[in-house]
């Protein structure tokens, strides 16, 4: 798969420690299997990276509501997770499903929800992954990669590796979803499942603190991190910031499958198929990915060497953009650096 | 390799109690410091030397954490290893009730804690826990927070909803007696059919269990030989971990916590960490790590590594 077009290539001086590489980013469409569709990838390397490793090259995708630039790359307190790998050694992609941030949203999500059945389900958004992950491994001549989701993004790059091992050098899942006991967090309002449903901005923040103690709330967010994230979120779905109140529309795919699989009591894939090794890492606090799942998940990879499973202090399902972040970047990349040394 | 010193010595706990301590660290360890010390404990049954600083495959892991210029202890509770044996273990088990009680236990980690504090003139050390020694260490950190930095608990019980490997019938004894092919099926509990043989490189059950069961020469002189194990921690499994009833409250530890252990823990299953961790709820930075491939021994075991790993970045990063 070719790209169609680089955006732009720009040069971002890392704020801070003198040390930090200079790092590069690059934008990309590239072509989605379904016509018509173009999937938003960015990259992050260091500048001076002249040579491409699977164990020193990461794609992430992101999770069932919010697209993956404005969270993965959002810059915190001067630096996001994708600069943070990146700077590190690291070639660094992320990828918006077709429906989500800057990809090509299918043409039923310019008609009423009601008018089509939910789009973007998972077998849809793997197939997406796939394009991507082959333009990666064309693009640097390499064999493999590593790859790392967050939330609906881990069963999709759980899936993913189910179907193509060969491709996948090791699997880091954030915030992994499994069989649910508990009711979901995401809710798409009442009657039939429309194309997407449309996500306000302080549904946003209620869903977020689920679970947070009530005295630790205040501190969980830096001030102005939930704002920069929002921020940069709604500015994702232009169509749905024009409405009053904004809001982002986000496609059903991923609540059509929650309904029949891990809603439903069935596995969406066979975790005895993963044959990599495996990262399992949540925040105790998760409600929408709430611990049991990565507990009951972990035994599962009966073939996947090496795995490991890892809970952090003071986190919820979105750890990344809070306070204990570093806490969610050192678990990941220690699992990452063991394959490639340095 | 560090070149490493290793010293043995005798701290006393009670009177007529002395507890056997072994310190390792680097030769050229100019300066001690809270963040680059480490006391170890051990479980329920064995004792602490033969096992934290057994050199299976040319290394310790008390050698392994000293070997990154650390000063590490590890000591023996009384009635196990080279530590003293309470008198009553000198009897039938049936005369005497259960020796080397939790607060018992604790009374001798408090002392070599001390001892260590002092002799390095410090303020604070890490301690890390192996099974029962996770009681231990946390019931240490919550009742010295200023002389803890950092707390470590591998394969930590607690609250139990499945039977005690350790209990047997009938009335507890002062102490209990271990066969090496007992230690063996308990390890071996838990691991899938086809891993088992995989599990412990060849020569590495030997190497220990020659060097565990060497330490209770009385034992020795059963047949088969026998390792005596003070029964206190059985009476207190009983008394709380079984009945509903904790023995310390996981929301008193102040420090920095660790908990890690193997998917196959079957002594204490990892229910029993993962019920802890949430309550560790003003343990700054807490951690849970469960690893692939090891039962409740893992630190003998193929993946010990793996363990070893986790530790030393989570000691690693105080500093």
């Amino acid at each position: 798969m070719k790209a169609l077009l680089a955006l732009f290539v720009t040069l971002a001086f890392a704020t801070g420690a003198a040390a930090q590489p200079q790092i590069v980013t690059e934008e990309m469409m590239v072509k989605s299997p379904d016509a018509g569709i173009e999937i938003f990838v960015r990259n992050k390397r260091p500048a001076a990276m002249t040579s491409f490793r699977p164990e020193r090259t990461v794609l992430f995708v992101h999770g069932a509501t919010y697209p993956a630039h404005a969270a993965f790359d959002l810059k915190l307190g001067g630096q996001s997770w994708m600069d943070y790998i990146a700077s590190r050694g690291y070639d660094v992609y992320l990828l918006d499903l077709p429906g989500y941030g800057k990809s090509t949203r299918p043409k039923e999500m310019a008609e009423p929800a009601q008018n089509n059945p939910p789009v973007m389900r998972g077998d849809t958004a793997v197939k997406n992954i796939g394009a991507v992950v082959d333009h990666i491994l064309a693009r640097r001549n390499i064999p493999r990669l590593n790859l790392l989701g967050w939330s609906w993004g881990t069963t999709l790059m759980a899936t993913y590796t189910t179907q193509n091992a060969n491709k996948v050098e090791r699997l880091a899942l954030y915030a992994p979803v499994w069989i649910r006991q508990t009711a979901s967090l995401v809710q798409a309002g009442p009657g039939p499942l429309g194309a997407y449903r449309m996500v306000k901005r302080e549904q946003a923040l209620g869903r977020w603190m689920t679970g947070v103690p009530e005295d630790k709330k205040a501190a969980l967010i830096p001030a102005g991190w939930f704002d920069a994230w929002a921020d940069a979120t709604f500015a994702s779905d232009p169509e749905g910031a024009r409405m009053d109140p904004p809001v982002l529309r986000a496609p059903n795919g991923v609540m059509q499958d929650g309904a029949e699989f891990f809603g439903n009591g069935k596995p969406y894939y066979d975790p005895a198929k993963i044959t990599v090794p495996t990262l399992l890492v949540v925040a105790e606090w998760d409600r929408d990915a709430p611990p049991y799942m990565g507990q009951t998940l972990f035994p599962l990879l009966v073939n996947a060497p090496g795995k490991r499973f890892v809970m952090l202090a003071e986190g919820t399902h979105t750890i990344m953009m809070e306070k204990n972040r570093l806490e969610l970047f050192r678990a990941v990349q220690a699992f990452l650096d063991e394959a490639g040394g340095s | 390799m560090t070149s490493l010193i290793t010293e043995d010595m005798m701290v006393p706990s009670e009177p007529g109690i002395d507890i056997f301590v072994r310190n390792k660290r680097p030769t050229n360890l100019a300066k001690y410091s809270a963040e680059r010390t480490l006391l170890f404990v051990h479980g329920s049954t064995y004792p602490a030397h033969t096992g934290f600083d057994i050199p299976l495959g040319g290394q310790s892991w008390m050698e392994y954490i000293a070997s990154r210029g650390y000063d590490v202890y590890c000591l023996d509770v009384r009635g196990y290893g080279r530590s003293t044996r309470p008198k009553a273990m000198a009897e039938p088990p049936q005369n005497n009730p259960p020796v080397a009680r939790t607060p018992d236990a604790v009374k001798d980690i408090t002392a070599v804690l001390n001892f260590i504090l002092k002799r390095r003139s410090i303020a604070r050390l890490n301690l890390l826990g192996w099974s029962w020694g996770c009681t231990l260490m946390a019931t240490t950190a919550i009742q010295n927070p200023d002389k803890t930095a950092r707390l470590m608990l591998y394969a930590p019980g607690y609250l139990r909803t499945t039977p005690s490997p350790l209990a047997g019938p009938g009335p507890l004894g002062a102490y209990r007696t271990v066969t090496r092919e007992q230690a063996r099926a308990r390890w071996l509990n838990g691991v899938p059919e086809e891993k088992q043989a995989a599990l412990i490189p060849p020569g590495w059950f030997e190497q220990w269990a020659d060097a565990t069961w060497a330490t209770d020469p009385v034992g020795a002189k059963q047949n088969p030989p026998v390792v005596r194990a003070p029964n206190g921690t059985v009476a207190d499994t009983a008394e709380f971990w079984t009945s509903g009833k904790t023995m310390y409250d996981p929301a008193k530890i102040t420090v920095p916590t660790l908990i890690a252990l193997g998917e196959w823990d079957k002594d204490t299953p990892p229910y029993m960490a993962q019920t802890i961790f949430p309550l560790l709820v003003n343990s700054p930075g807490k951690r849970l790590v469960m690893l692939a491939e090891g039962t409740h021994h893992m630190m003998l075991e193929k993946n010990r590594q793996a363990l070893f790993n986790t530790v030393q970045a989570f000691l690693d990063e105080a500093d």
